[in-house]
């Protein structure tokens, strides 16, 4: 075969094997050019909402938009948590810019002792998108119509179709356009993050000064008509004491100065609802907790 | 733009549909490579463009200078060397040498600042700055030395300082190597063509699957989110680095080439198997030749080499191995990883005089070489002293391990031994003729470079920059 030969022949070849291989291996859970898409849209879409749910990575995996709001209510839902996200100020201001001001709104703050933290202030996962210039954004929405039938496939995900003896380690996300994220681990092990979490506390407690710009968000939107609701993400008990006694927050009184700007605190029972790592919630606890919620903010939707 | 990115799929395509049209006639040719260059370049940032541009009307400039005035080549090397490695210092080691500075004062007991004084746009690190600068140097010290003529075209010399394919990452090529062949009309045949193809898509592979898919294992564990430790773990994160940063620079260079003999340009093998050396003296010869065989020619030999003796051509060998740290870094860690290959480099001078360590198999130098490299690189990734000597001792404290990080990182573990059994194979490719004629019988390169192109689309990792865009 002569090199002229191979330069035709390689290219077909390799859309044969690929073919081939598309139908033989199983669907990949992430999409990762989805994944950006979703993640683009949660930042530089401008359309607003009647529910918002904000705050860290334990909201995006715990709310799912879908079950907060009636399907027939006319009312719309989503979910705007980041990674490591704080209440800082510009991020407050982007949630703000989401709110629907001529009609019932309903904020829904996921208040956890870390994202009062000068790291969590910084929002770096926020901004890894919100920063994006124009040109980035535009390849990546553009690209992820495209890319969606080119998912990246992982040699786990094959090994456990085929194999009897599963590598039993999996970490499902499954991004959707609302801003959940649909996640559960294979190993189950709800004490896996607790030394991160532990980490992430050294020479990083809770800023005073971020809590009291919250507050004042909190009665600012609250004498605009706006419900403002906190609550404590559900996690597991180990993960609250790790908290309470290593990052200088302090539940009641900040619930406390929270009610007192207008805030509205809601209790859940943790025991209610399963960690797969000690921090987020299971998709199918996260789906329970967020009907939970809906129940105890439709009266401020009424 | 980065070779895989979009952007630069739609460049290539454009440029190679263009190239026959311009590749003609000299002064065409010459601008067009220089345009496309520049706006391969720019993309990143335009305003860099101009440092470049600097840089190299200093070398332009200097070069004929040196032919005319040979009475005064001295004061023109000099303020070609003034040029690039003025910029060279101000862009990239200002900070640190601030920092140094600052810190030392401290322990003087005076409290300085200097760092605050640096300018903003020195903060910044021109991309491909320490390759185009050294590529640079070299056209003014070879004129300097009479091994070469300038040429008089200024696109000529800015199509060979600023040719797309090497400027950001190398390889550094000479100019007595390409000025020649840039002076010619390139022709190509199909089988340079498919040769240039098989370096595209196996650099790609290389970047694209093994390296960023070994990423994320690498980049958890040192980043401390993980909560694996122990010996076994730390050796895998390093051979996996060891690998990673081999194939992220080899896939550029591949891709380098492969781009240069499309175009009808051939480039000087960047690396060769380099985790195959059987000895640390043939790793420098394997990795990153064109940067070794740079600071060999104008750094080692200049001071005297191995001429001088045993106790000064080892003196310049240290020179040389702690300047090749500073030049991949500006920080400590990276003169220190430049020291500790200069340590082992010089314990080898020792003990491959010993008759019967060299009895010993080929094998076993090859591990040897491997592991002692592994040992360096802790160096190189780590982000402080610090870290460096916490991961060197997990490393060599005999404790009992946890494995469960294998299934944790089982995509990583599996890209991971596709990369050992590729450099196996090619070992056994080169030593044994018989698989050389199967090889060539079923045209098995058709068939793998078919298999690593889908690969490259089904199993990419995630998208990262290439490693050494940061040197």
């Amino acid at each position: 075969m002569t090199a002229k030969h191979k330069i035709i022949f390689f290219l077909p070849m390799a859309i044969v094997i690929g073919v081939v291989l598309k139908l033989v291996f199983p669907t990949p859970n992430l999409n990762d050019s989805y994944r950006d898409y979703c993640w683009i849209k949660k930042t530089h879409s401008t359309e607003q909402f009647n529910v918002l749910a904000i705050g860290d990575s334990r909201i995006y995996r715990a709310v799912n938009p879908l079950f907060l709001v009636g399907d027939n209510s006319g009312m719309n839902a989503v979910n705007l948590g980041f990674s490591s996200a704080g209440y800082s100020d510009e991020y407050l201001s982007f949630v703000s810019g989401r709110i629907k001001e001529d009609d019932k709104s309903v904020v829904l703050c996921g208040i956890t002792p870390y994202s009062f933290t000068p790291e969590a202030l910084k929002n770096e996962h926020y901004h890894s998108f919100f920063d994006k210039d124009k040109k980035e954004v535009d390849k990546i929405l553009f690209l992820s119509a495209y890319l969606e039938d080119f998912p990246r496939y992982s040699p786990a995900e094959i090994w456990d179709y085929y194999s009897e003896i599963p590598v039993t380690y999996l970490y499902h996300n499954s991004f959707k356009e609302n801003g959940w994220v649909e996640s559960y681990k294979i190993p189950f092990d709800s004490t896996s993050g607790l030394k991160s979490y532990r980490k992430t506390f050294v020479d990083n407690t809770c800023d005073t000064k971020a809590v009291q710009n919250y507050y004042d968000w909190v009665k600012k939107m609250s004498s605009n008509d706006l419900t403002i609701v906190g609550f404590r993400p559900p996690s597991t008990l180990a993960m609250e004491h790790l908290e309470d006694s290593l990052s200088g927050f302090n539940y009641s009184s900040f619930i406390e100065g929270f009610e007192n700007n207008g805030g509205v605190w809601l209790e859940f029972s943790r025991s209610d609802y399963v960690s797969y790592d000690g921090s987020h919630l299971h998709y199918k606890s996260a789906n329970r907790f967020t009907k939970h919620l809906a129940q105890e903010i439709e009266k401020y939707l009424d | 733009m980065v070779f895989n990115s979009l952007e630069f799929l739609l460049f290539g395509l454009l440029f190679f549909l263009l190239w026959p049209l311009f590749k003609k006639k000299d002064n065409p040719r010459w601008l067009y490579l220089v345009a496309a260059s520049f706006l391969f370049y720019g993309w990143w940032d335009w305003r860099f463009l101009f440092l470049i541009i600097g840089s190299g009307l200093v070398d332009y400039c200097s070069g004929l200078w040196i032919e005319k005035a040979p009475k005064y080549r001295k004061h023109f090397l000099f303020f070609s060397l003034l040029g690039n490695l003025g910029s060279l210092s101000v862009f990239k080691y200002s900070v640190f040498f601030a920092t140094s500075l600052d810190s030392l004062f401290l322990k003087l007991g005076v409290q300085t600042n200097l760092v605050a004084s640096i300018p903003d746009f020195a903060l910044i690190l021109p991309v491909g700055i320490s390759f185009y600068t050294f590529q640079s140097l070299s056209y003014t010290i070879d004129i300097y030395r009479g091994r070469l003529s300038p040429t008089k075209n200024i696109l000529h010399f800015f199509s060979y300082l600023s040719m797309f394919p090497q400027l950001v990452a190398g390889p550094i090529v000479r100019a007595k190597d390409l000025l020649k062949q840039l002076a010619k009309v390139p022709s190509v045949n199909s089988i340079e063509i498919w040769n240039g193809i098989k370096l595209i898509v196996y650099g790609l592979f290389q970047k694209v699957v093994i390296a960023d898919n070994l990423s994320l294992f690498i980049d958890s564990a040192f980043s401390g989110s993980k909560h694996y430790d122990g010996p076994s773990y730390w050796w895998f994160v390093m051979v996996a680095f060891s690998f990673q940063i081999y194939c992220d620079f080899s896939g550029y260079s591949l891709i380098a080439r492969g781009l240069a003999k499309t175009m009808g340009y051939h480039f000087k093998m960047n690396f060769n198997h380099p985790y195959l050396s059987s000895s640390l003296k043939e790793f420098w010869g394997r990795w990153h030749i064109s940067l070794s065989s740079w600071f060999r020619d104008y750094v080692y030999i200049p001071l005297g080499g191995a001429k001088k003796g045993i106790y000064l051509g080892m003196l310049f060998l240290w020179i040389t191995m702690l300047l090749s740290g500073l030049w991949h870094g500006a920080n400590f860690t990276f003169i220190i990883w430049g020291a500790v290959h200069a340590l082992f480099l010089t314990m080898e001078r020792f003990y491959s005089k010993v008759g019967i360590l060299r009895k010993m198999p080929k094998g076993v130098w090859i591990l040897i070489t491997f592991v002692q490299a592994c040992v360096a690189w802790v160096f190189f990734r780590a982000e402080s002293m610090e870290q460096s000597l916490t991961v060197l001792k997990s490393m060599f404290t005999f404790t009992s391990s946890d494995f469960q990080f294998l299934t944790t990182y089982f995509d990583a573990m599996v890209f991971l031994g596709i990369a050992i059994v590729i450099e196996i194979s090619v070992h056994v490719k080169r030593t044994k003729i018989n698989v050389q004629t199967v090889y060539k019988k079923l045209n098995l390169d058709l068939v793998f470079i078919a298999i690593a192109l889908v690969t490259i689309v089904m199993f990419r990792g995630e998208g990262q920059q290439f490693i050494y865009f940061q040197f």
